[in-house]
């Protein structure tokens, strides 16, 4: 590549950068202006003054720490759940042998194809014989079932990989495959429990429609349903509008930078997933 | 070799489901029951794996979830209703300052104020399938009978009113009525919204037009009085034009024009009635304030609403109903009033006046305590500061009412009471007024004739209202 | 001595068998959590679901049999061919840009730029904002009077839209939304053009291939299992788009973004037609079905595995 080449492909990316990051940007200056400035024309790129206040202000507007606690409540034990039952199932695919393990991996693989509104009439129907409804059980109770399909295929495809040797070693000494799981493949996993526990704790970061369905009680609401009520109430206001959807983004970018090296391992295993 | 998905498998994966869905076509024909059966809990592999999830579920939630506000009482003898509303900042501290009051006047009970998006109707028809609605609820007239006939959702308060003795004498007659649906009783109401223009004094005087009467059923305010006084108030170009009127897009908002020129959209016995001449003609003429007069702007246009516009001093007029005067209150730049809707061809003008009424669900656990909240959202201390008007006759002509800001007309909307005229009731109303809202809005942006509307919608929404949309 | 080898062989063999049948009782206590969350929440809903696409039911008094009656309305229902327009707009132009973009983009990120680690940040994060969240900011963003896209436009002298508020430009406006969401598409991409050897560009470049005939010949073929991946379930996410729906447009203006799946709510959550909305979600499953079985079919043209490798 010339110099030139370098250059401008420097100044292209910065470019592309700029357009991708100047919606955030928006978002971040429009939460920091006085209410009603939103509306000026031409618009404040830097907000003028800097109101902080609008932050306090949005989260009390709602109960928002009911909100957030909810929110870390079904991802905490959802993706606990997902860990434990999908390293167990992906296990159990990956190295023990049991009949009928080929044609059940197979209902694996095509349950990740399948659309999930199919199941959603009668699943809420289900919920709601069970009495679930209005409790954060449905959107817990069913990611201990073995997670999801995905987190189920790439357990088995990270244990595939796991040398033999280690648990034939282990096993001539007696010990259980629940050992074997516990004591040898669990401890070499933490990438694959990062990765998972990485897509899980999004997933339930976001989730949107099985909250809507299942949980309607203002101390129960998922800071999804939250901000949902947030646009109901404020409508116009955007300033506080996009302070409150500044509050839902940053926990995820903040465990993005945290996470940074997980986030990418799983995405490897994904993309590697896919050959 | 890890390919995400063999082929064959794929292809016998796909085999299984499609074979499932065929026996299950065999199947329902010999039990079309299809509720799966309650014993089929994954909890016991839920409980045995995770017991924490349920156990630290529950206390978190505190003492609102469904187990516990179905069950006894709290321990300190404090019965825990709660009361949900929807609507926009002003609207919801209206109704939480109530919910406030209630709390503080008695200790028997405690109510706590849920805030629902808005326009989330359809949403509590699934929690009263669900068994999950909220004990009370803010409800509207047009929406009692579906409640009602989809399964008695709503509790029935008749005798609960009759052994409280409710004065019913306090409330219109059409409005009282509205209370009820086939001679039950099933909300009890506290403020009526009467639909008017709002307009700009300022703008007015700037162009010096005369300002709208300030009584119902002027002769000299008619149709063309109104076409001509929005014309002259329309002026300017791009995004600083100002345009002389600004409707609300929702066709409910045509029911004063409607009937003022005759029609009806739905007759007094439920009949579809929107090919009527005078229908017609008063969608056309609605149509044509655009289309032909441009004195308002496209749907398309009114993007942050039609109050928007209004608000920054770019529309004149602005029709919408009086719950918007708590918003309009707290503008500091609009020097705003209220008009009534012009007179039409019959020489009459009759008004639209939103019964908002609350509700209770007819599976709380404590209709007793939900009957004690709807009656204080009825009373007089509950409404004097009413959203639009108090429904309270005796506490709508009090001071209090009249006089609550010095420069506007407030008069105007005790006098819409007796011009007011019933909205059509159906149970079937969220999917009619789906349906004819979406058909209005494209009229009113240029993309639909009206009489192309109306051959459209006559079918539809007469299968709608026989109950086979 | 003799007797003792004898009996530990028959002991070997014992514990081999009892090994074996315990591993196969350890593999289904093992994978009992998923197959009963399969049989409970997957295979017994899509049973049912099926079931009650032949019923009708509103949830309030038992479902009636209705024999074909949903398919029949389904063939006269105007809104049920509208959201499917709508969706398949958003899907056939919205997956295949959108699986464009994200390649380009990993392209790009995979060269040898200063700061390369910022760039890449910088084209992920939007990715992460929340469904809800992003909602909310494109409506904001594409407010026809105050919004970021028309001031951008129209600093730049070019037109301006309205966006969201267009029947026409609505789902356009959709799909420009969810390309600026493209970074985990562009991620998965990324890692596989890292996986790609780079002996395999050295050969073809010493063998006189320019960029471009790399990325045809060497690049597109490593990657070509991770398109039909990422084409794949983008193509079943995008039949089933209903969050940014729902909060921005809520199907407006004039039905121009009623998705599938929103009118599929609509019909069990709003109107009670729960027989219906079955048969609405089985018709779905039955496209994505077939729409992935084509995927596979065709993906024997043009799909390049590495243990094709020996063939060719």
């Amino acid at each position: 590549m010339t110099t030139l080449q370098r250059g401008a492909l420097q100044l292209f990316m910065t470019l592309c950068a700029a357009v991708l990051l100047l919606p955030l940007y928006w978002m971040v200056t429009t939460s920091l202006k006085a209410v009603g400035k939103e509306w000026l024309m031409p618009p404040q790129w830097i907000p003028n003054p800097v109101v902080w206040s609008n932050y306090p202000d949005a989260l009390t507007a709602l109960p928002f720490n009911y909100f957030f606690r909810n929110t870390v409540l079904i991802v905490v034990l959802a993706t606990a759940g997902t860990v434990l039952t999908s390293t167990m199932a992906g296990f159990a695919f990956a190295r023990l042998r049991f009949p009928a393990r080929g044609f059940l991996f197979t209902l694996v693989l095509a349950t990740m194809m399948l659309p999930n509104v199919v199941t959603l009439i009668p699943t809420f129907l289900l919920f709601k014989q069970l009495g679930w409804l209005n409790t954060l059980l449905p959107l817990i109770v069913p990611y201990w079932l073995g997670g999801t399909a995905f987190s189920i295929f790439l357990s088995r495809q990270f244990f595939l990989a796991v040398p033999y040797e280690l648990d034939e070693a282990a096993r001539v000494d007696g010990a259980s495959n629940y050992r074997i799981y516990a004591a040898i493949m669990l401890p070499l996993s933490p990438p694959l429990i990062g990765a998972l526990a990485i897509f899980s704790v999004l997933h339930h970061w976001n989730e949107f429609l099985g909250p809507l369905i299942y949980v309607n009680r203002m101390e129960l609401r998922t800071l999804a349903l939250g901000l949902r009520s947030f646009q109901g109430s404020f409508a116009s206001n955007y300033a506080l509008m996009m302070a409150a959807a500044t509050v839902t983004v940053l926990p995820v970018v903040a465990l993005f930078f945290a996470a940074q090296r997980f986030f990418m391992r799983g995405v490897l295993m994904t993309g590697l997933a896919g050959r | 070799m890890a390919r995400i998905v063999s082929r064959r498998r794929f292809v016998l994966g796909a085999a299984l489901a499609s074979g499932a869905a065929l026996l299950a076509a065999c199947g329902q024909v010999a039990a079309p029951t299809a509720v799966p059966p309650p014993t089929a809990t994954p909890s016991a592999a839920g409980a045995a794996t995770k017991p924490a999830a349920g156990a630290t579920t529950q206390p978190a939630a505190g003492a609102t979830t469904v187990a516990a506000a179905a069950g006894a009482p709290k321990a300190t003898g404090v019965i825990e209703i709660t009361f949900a509303s929807h609507g926009d900042q002003s609207e919801q501290d209206f109704y939480k300052k109530a919910v406030e009051r209630f709390n503080q006047k008695q200790s028997a009970i405690h109510a706590t104020f849920q805030a629902e998006p808005t326009n989330n109707w359809q949403k509590y028809l699934t929690l009263m399938a669900g068994g999950t609605m909220y004990d009370t609820f803010r409800n509207e007239e047009k929406r009692v009978a579906e409640f009602v006939e989809r399964g008695a959702q709503l509790l029935d308060v008749t005798d609960k009113a009759q052994k409280d003795k409710i004065d019913k004498e306090d409330f219109p007659p059409t409005v009282w009525d509205e209370f009820f649906w086939k001679g039950k009783m099933y909300g009890f109401g506290h403020d009526l919204s009467p639909a008017v223009i709002f307009y700009n004094r300022k703008l007015f005087k700037d162009k010096g037009v005369p300002p709208p009467p300030t009584k119902w059923g002027d002769p000299k305010w008619d149709w063309n009085a109104f076409v001509d006084t929005a014309k002259k108030l329309t002026f300017g170009d791009g995004p600083q034009k100002v345009f002389g009127f600004v409707g609300n897009t929702w066709w409910v908002y045509m029911h004063p024009w409607i009937w003022s020129n005759g029609g009806q959209i739905v007759d007094d016995n439920g009949k579809l009635t929107i090919d009527q001449p005078e229908t017609v003609e008063a969608f056309q003429f609605y149509a044509d304030l655009n289309g032909i007069h441009h004195v308002m702007p496209v749907a398309a246009d009114m993007t942050n609403g039609p109050a928007q516009l209004y608000e920054s001093q770019r529309a004149a007029m602005y029709i919408n109903n009086t719950s918007y005067t708590i918003r309009a209150r707290q503008l500091k730049d609009v020097d705003w009033e209220m008009a009534p809707y012009p007179t039409g061809k019959t020489g009459k003008v009759f008004d639209r006046v939103p019964n908002n009424l609350c509700s209770a669900y007819a599976k709380t656990p404590h209709p007793d305590a939900a009957w004690e909240y709807l009656k204080h959202m009825a009373s007089k201390e509950a409404t004097f500061d009413a959203r639009g008007m108090p429904s309270r006759i005796s506490v709508a002509r009090s001071d209090d009412f009249l006089k609550r800001t010095p420069n506007q007309n407030w008069q105007l909307l005790v006098d819409a009471g007796p011009i007011r005229r019933t909205e059509p009731r159906t149970p079937y109303f969220n999917l009619f007024d789906d349906t004819l809202r979406a058909a209005w809005e494209s009229v009113q942006n240029g993309n639909k004739t009206v009489k192309d509307m109306i051959a459209e919608m006559k079918p539809k929404l007469t299968k709608i209202l026989e109950g086979q949309g | 001595m003799a007797l003792n080898s004898i009996q530990a062989r028959a002991i070997a063999r014992r514990r081999g068998r009892s090994l074996l049948f315990r591993e196969k009782v350890d593999g289904y206590v093992m994978i009992a959590p998923w197959l009963i969350g399969l049989v409970v929440l997957t295979a017994g809903p899509m049973l049912a679901s099926a079931a009650l696409a032949f019923t009708n039911y509103d949830i309030l008094t038992p479902p009636k049999f209705s024999g074909t009656a949903n398919v029949e309305r389904m063939l006269g229902d105007e809104l049920f061919l509208t959201s499917l327009r709508n969706t398949a707009y958003y899907t056939f132009i919205g997956v295949p840009l959108h699986v464009a973009v994200a390649l380009g983009a990993a392209l790009l990120l995979n060269t040898k730029v200063t700061g390369i680690r910022f760039y890449r940040t910088a084209f992920y994060m939007p990715s992460m904002t929340p469904p809800v969240a992003n909602a909310l900011l494109w409506l904001w963003i594409y407010n026809p009077d105050f919004g970021l896209a028309n001031i951008v436009l129209s600093t730049l002298h070019l037109p301006t839209s309205k966006w969201l508020w267009d029947k026409n430009t609505a789902i356009p406006s959709f799909i420009l939304m969810s390309l600026w969401g493209l970074g985990s598409q562009m991620i998965t991409f990324l890692a596989g053009l890292q996986n790609v050897p780079p002996q395999l560009h050295e050969a073809a470049s010493i063998d006189g291939a320019g960029a471009l005939q790399r990325f045809r010949h060497v690049t597109l073929p490593m990657l070509s299992p991770i398109v039909l991946f990422n084409t794949i379930i983008a193509v079943i996410g995008s039949f089933q788009v209903f969050t940014t729906a729902y909060i921005a447009t809520n199907g407006g203006p004039e039905n121009a973004t009623l998705f599938y799946v929103l009118y599929l709510y609509r019909n069990g959550f709003e109107y009670f037609k729960m027989g219906y909305a079955s048969a609405l979600a089985w018709v779905l499953f039955l496209i994505v079905l077939v729409f992935t079985l084509v995927q596979f079919k065709l993906s024997n043209r043009w799909v390049y595995y590495e243990g094709d490798l020996r063939k060719g």
